[in-house]
């Protein structure tokens, strides 16, 4: 599954730290998610959609 | 204390408490009954602050610790089960089983020997593969 985490995340010129922080998951984390390598479960996918404000379709691609 | 922190400190609090009270049996009490009630309350303990810190963490943490005790966990099982065939075989005749010493002989021992060993391997597995899944994910 791709995503765009990592462009969103430039976009509001959050670090990592930031993100994770806000969803409540450690750094590490995310960095699986924005390399693609870890898929998130459907409430995570969700509770990035509301940090980002966008639909989940916007965020992550098959 | 908000509840998070309270439910946060509750369950820290019983899982050490109650290890602690283990501990304080093994050492204080003495007897068959201590022994029994100090195994069976370390061992709950012990699953009781598994499932706190198992649930405090996120849930690629979880997928990792999941993936790995079955991946990691299964193939030192069948290591294992690869010692545990042969020591029934006329391969084992020469084998040298260590024990706890002044133990020699007895054959609870050997068979504590045999579970260690089980579980050594399982947790080398677990280890083992905890690392690759986080180092494929870096």
């Amino acid at each position: 599954m791709n995503n765009r985490l990592k462009v969103l995340r430039a976009e509001r010129d959050w670090s990592q730290a930031d993100l994770a922080h806000q969803l409540g998951v450690s750094r590490q984390t995310i960095n699986a998610l924005e390399t693609g390598r870890y898929d998130p479960s459907l409430p995570l996918a969700f509770k990035i959609a509301a940090v980002f404000d966008q639909p989940i379709e916007s965020i992550f691609s098959a | 204390m908000n509840t998070g922190r309270k439910n946060f400190v509750a369950t820290w609090g019983i899982g050490f408490g109650l290890l602690a009270i283990a501990v304080g049996v093994a050492i204080f009490a003495s007897g068959l009954w201590a022994s029994w009630a100090s195994a069976i309350l370390a061992m709950i303990a012990a699953i009781w602050i598994g499932a706190a810190w198992m649930g405090s963490v996120d849930e690629a943490a979880q997928e990792a610790h999941k993936w790995s005790w079955y991946w990691g966990g299964s193939i030192g099982m069948a290591i294992g089960g690869v010692l545990l065939i042969l020591a029934t075989t006329p391969a084992s005749q020469h084998w040298t089983v260590p024990v706890a010493p002044g133990h020699e002989g007895d054959p609870v021992a050997y068979a504590a020997t045999g579970a260690m060993g089980m579980l050594g391997l399982m947790l080398v597995g677990y280890l083992v593969a905890w690392g690759l899944w986080w180092l494929r994910r870096r």
